[in-house]
Order: structure tokens, then C-alpha cells, then sequence
């Protein structure tokens, strides 16, 4: 079981996501060998965003209940 | 008409008549062959069995070293894939975690201190759970100490 086998099972669920210095929070959408997605929420009448973050920055994540 | 008072060596008597006071014939059987056809029969069946069991020990090798090959390709794919994801393996703490599966443990980060108890312990990263019930899954090269 690696750090992206275990983030794969939770695809789709709301996850905050720390990087050193940001914090992303969103849907997670994507989990690859070296980058995951997460899609923020969009804000008032503007467009969700899809933000890539590279695996090796990641400090790490919390899966919201 | 022919007399003959000698052995006559033939294949083959062609004649209207024989008259003969003492007549033998006998088979001496056939002449022996120039070449030694079973001798060379005989090796040729040896040299074929020592090259089916040169070809058999061949296949085996064949097969182990395609099981190394296999072996290596995989390691190769996992080890690019942890540099490429920039997460290796810590059996250290692999096995840490490991030992206190189900115990609440407090792990230090450089974004923070996180407390839960271990519910899954992998290669490269392990899970917690938060007391709200919230779950944390943390690379263990980010790890800075683990209570």
C-alpha cells in the first residue's frame, strides 16, 4: 500500500491538502504517481478550479468525515 | 559346360544344369559394409540425448533468468515510480507504525502536530484517525517525529 494507493480510495470525497506554507481544500479528483487533483468549489458565479499539486510537496492530507 | 573344383564366391548362379558329385551351397551371409553404419547409429542416438538434456537444462536456465528479468523489471517500475512520486520507502517506520497499529500516536510535520490512532500502515505513508473522525494520510519523508 503506497501514499497513492490510499488516496485513491478517496476520490471523490472532500479532502484538505497541505503543502508547505498553502493549504488546498476541494473535491479530490485525480491521484497519479506524481501530481493529485483537487477541485475547489467554486466561488460566487465563477467557475470551480482544478489545482494540481505535485506529490513529493505534499506535507499532508486530511480526509473530511 | 564349366567344371569347377574350387569355392565359387557368388550372388547369384545362373544354369540350365548342374551336375555335381558333391554340391554344398551355403549362405555366408551379406558382406560386411565399408561404412559401420550401427557404430555411427549408435553415437549419433548418444550425441541426440546429450543435446535434448543440453537443451533441457538450456530451457531451465532460459526460464530462471527470465524470472530474474521479470523480478528486476518490477523493482525497476517501483523504484521509478517512488522517484517520480518523491515518496520512498521507510521500513524504519513502516514497521513503527506497524507495531502500534490501533494506538494512538502524535506525529510531528513541518505544517504541524498530528494526533489519531493507526489505522493503516503502508510503504511509503501511513493513516490516521482523528478523533472527529476525520482521516489523515501522511508521507512518511515528511515526518519529523513520531510520539
Amino acid at each position: 500500500m503506497t501514499f497513492q494507493s490510499m488516496l485513491s480510495s478517496f476520490i471523490g470525497r472532500i479532502v484538505e491538502v497541505f503543502v508547505p506554507g498553502s493549504l488546498f481544500e476541494g473535491t479530490l479528483t485525480s491521484v497519479r504517481t506524481s501530481a493529485i487533483q483537487v477541485t475547489e468549489p467554486p466561488i460566487v458565479y465563477s467557475q470551480p478550479v482544478v489545482v494540481t499539486i505535485p506529490t513529493d510537496n505534499i506535507e499532508y492530507v486530511r480526509v473530511l468525515l | 559346360m564349366s567344371t569347377l573344383n574350387r569355392p565359387l564366391r557368388v550372388g547369384v548362379i545362373r544354369a540350365q544344369r548342374i551336375v555335381a558329385q558333391n554340391l554344398q551351397i551355403r549362405s555366408v551371409g551379406p558382406s560386411p559394409s565399408p561404412f559401420p553404419v550401427r557404430t555411427i547409429l549408435r553415437e549419433l542416438r548418444v550425441k541426440v540425448r546429450h543435446l535434448e538434456h543440453e537443451v533441457r537444462e538450456l530451457e531451465h536456465e532460459n526460464r530462471e533468468i527470465e524470472r530474474q528479468l521479470h523480478e528486476l523489471r518490477e523493482r525497476v517500475k517501483r523504484l521509478e515510480a517512488q522517484i517520480s512520486s518523491g515518496q520512498p520507502p521507510n521500513p524504519a517506520l513502516q514497521a513503527l507504525f506497524a507495531s502500534k497499529q490501533g494506538q494512538v500516536v502524535t506525529v510531528s510535520t513541518a505544517s504541524g502536530t498530528l494526533t489519531g490512532t493507526v489505522t493503516l500502515v503502508g510503504t511509503n505513508a501511513v493513516e490516521l484517525t482523528e478523533s472527529s473522525g476525520d482521516i489523515l494520510v501522511i508521507p512518511y519523508s515528511k515526518i519529523t517525529g513520531v510520539q
